[in-house]
């Protein structure tokens, strides 16, 4: 399969770095920027690059990797679905539910592969714990906490509306991931956040509702420092995700014995391979290979379900900033 | 110098139990009485420590003129009412958490407690822990520089037990989240809360979102356990 990478970011040159470990064939770089293309082009040994989009569309390549300011993924990736592209774009896939649901359905009709990187899925400490609470070690799940709140560099495309929406679709997409991971579409959601003049959101927190009296508490913030842990808590015990949550390398399993689960918990390290990226890399290799149109651990409806909430969150957080105007 | 304060412990659960030797810890404590509704767990409790005197009815206990303070280890239910009997007769009292079932019994409590210059305090452990002054003082030195949220939370695996949980979680648990919130950021401007009411139309589980000026928060949970 050829590669081409759009957009040369920090999470392109980690990403790029770990396609080297999967073998895969990165053939095209590209940017607005012909210097930053050109510059990518030579430290990564990619044999071509352009600051033209139409050519990247025109070109040979078979995926698209899209890495560009978030509010620009939708239109690329719209575009590259037309082309007949396969794409793996980076969170945000999109900036609401009815933009993921227009690129999941050309998608389908264009018969390409279409994936949203959420690389924290492919994790393998992020796979364990799955498998631990579905084998019951903490009995039955009932909750979930988790943070993303670090404050973010002051340049960069994070701080305009042209780039991106916000903190929740930056980084509250990784606490509502995790939720929708463990216990589905939530009945309902409390979510309060501030908006910056704009419109953009700085941080939000939210508590999602599911059957039973399950919960998951979260927060997002791209202004304020927080702890960024998470942990699942069952009716036996619970599993910490230690910080950084959503990039974790070990999980603490308290679980047990009174000892193991107030003390002294099993704990689990699993290295990364590269940047972390590579399982997930290798996952779309595979579905590629295979001539998967999305993968099993991040499909359309799993993606479009986190959307739907990210969007009710919003909803709310608009709407309580227009009562207070 | 300060005296020695003579106590009557009130209740012989699990609290008492754990509570009594460390009462013998201090320097300035010393239990003179165990009280029990029941005469047999009164007196085997005061055999088993070494306590000179022990009461059936709390009523004789009160009226003990040795005794100057009473610790109260008794069901939540009954809590306030001890507590007002107890001033009323003049005694200082601690009594476990929580110190009423409502705001409403608690500003009683506390009305009566200034009417008789007595101490009344509920037992927040807690609060007196070294690890957590430790905290609040380096929150307070700006360690972490403005607090921004807080979450907690209270569960415990299940034990092995004859009945099925009882009580609120709320009251019993939730209490220490609470507590800590206040600590941090004082009272909250709003609170939402879901969770679990149990067949005693208690509350089994509560989750809450406790809401702070400039957009400060804090997450807390507790839980009772569900079977």
């Amino acid at each position: 399969m050829k590669w081409g990478i759009v957009g040369t970011g920090k999470i392109s040159r980690s990403v790029v770095a770990d396609l080297g470990s999967v073998r895969a064939d990165v053939v095209l770089v590209h940017s607005r920027v012909m210097k930053n293309a050109e510059r990518f082009a030579e430290e990564f040994g990619v044999g071509r690059f352009t600051d033209s989009y139409e050519e990247v569309l025109a070109s040979k390549v078979d995926i698209i990797y899209i890495a560009t300011p978030f509010a620009t993924h939708y239109e690329l990736t719209r575009q590259a679905i037309l082309a007949g592209k396969h794409v793996l774009v980076e969170k945000p896939m999109a900036t609401c539910a009815e933009e993921v649901e227009e690129l999941f359905r050309l998608a389908e009709m264009h018969n390409v592969f279409l994936m949203e990187g959420m690389w924290m899925k492919f994790n393998p400490a992020f796979r364990l714990l799955l498998r631990e609470v579905v084998a019951g070690r903490i009995g039955e799940p009932r909750s979930l906490r988790s943070s993303f709140c670090m404050p973010m560099p002051e340049e960069g495309s994070r701080w305009n509306l042209h780039g991106s929406p916000g903190a929740l679709l930056d980084q509250g997409i990784y606490p509502v991931t995790l939720a929708h991971c463990l216990f589905g579409a939530p009945n309902s959601v409390y979510a309060v956040g501030r908006l910056r003049g704009d419109g953009l959101d700085l941080a939000e927190h939210f508590t999602l509702e599911f059957d039973a009296g399950r919960f998951a508490t979260g927060s997002s913030s791209m202004i304020d420092l927080g702890e960024a842990s998470a942990a699942v808590s069952g009716t036996t015990g619970w599993i910490v995700l230690p910080a950084m949550f959503w990039a974790t390398t070990s999980l603490e399993i308290h679980a047990g014995t009174w000892e193991r689960i107030m003390h002294n918990p099993e704990r689990v390290d699993i290295e990364r391979e590269g940047y972390g990226y590579v399982p997930m890399l290798r996952e779309v290799a595979k579905a590629l290979d295979a001539g998967w149109r999305e993968h099993p651990v991040h499909t359309a409806e799993h993606t479009l379900a986190v959307f739907r909430t990210l969007d009710e969150i919003r909803r709310q957080l608009v709407a309580a900033d227009g009562q207070q105007r | 110098m300060t005296n020695t304060v003579r106590w009557a412990l009130v209740g012989t659960g699990f609290i008492s139990r754990q509570i009594a030797p460390d009462f013998e810890r201090t320097e300035n404590s010393r239990i003179v009485a165990v009280g029990s509704r029941s005469t047999e767990n009164a007196s085997s409790f005061a055999g088993e420590l070494g306590i000179e005197r022990h009461y059936s009815d709390f009523t004789n206990l009160l009226a003990d003129p040795e005794i100057d303070a009473v610790y109260l280890g008794t069901p939540t239910a009954v809590h306030s009412e001890q507590v007002m009997q107890g001033i009323k007769a003049g005694k200082h009292v601690l009594v476990e958490k929580p110190l009423a079932a409502t705001h409403s019994e608690a500003l009683k409590v506390a009305a009566a407690a200034a009417r008789r210059a007595v101490f009344v305090m509920e037992g927040m452990w807690m609060k007196s822990s070294p690890v957590y002054k430790a905290l609040l003082g380096d929150i307070r030195n700006g360690a972490v520089g403005e607090v921004r949220s807080v979450r907690d939370s209270f569960g415990l695996p299940p034990l092995p037990r004859r009945t099925a949980p009882t009580g609120s979680s709320l009251q019993d648990r939730g209490i220490y989240s609470l507590t800590l919130c206040h600590d941090v950021f004082g009272p909250p401007i709003r609170i939402i809360a879901g969770g679990v009411i149990g067949e005693d139309r208690l509350d089994a589980e509560v989750h809450a979102t406790l809401e702070y000026d400039g957009g400060r928060f804090a997450h807390v949970a507790a839980s009772r356990g569900l079977r």
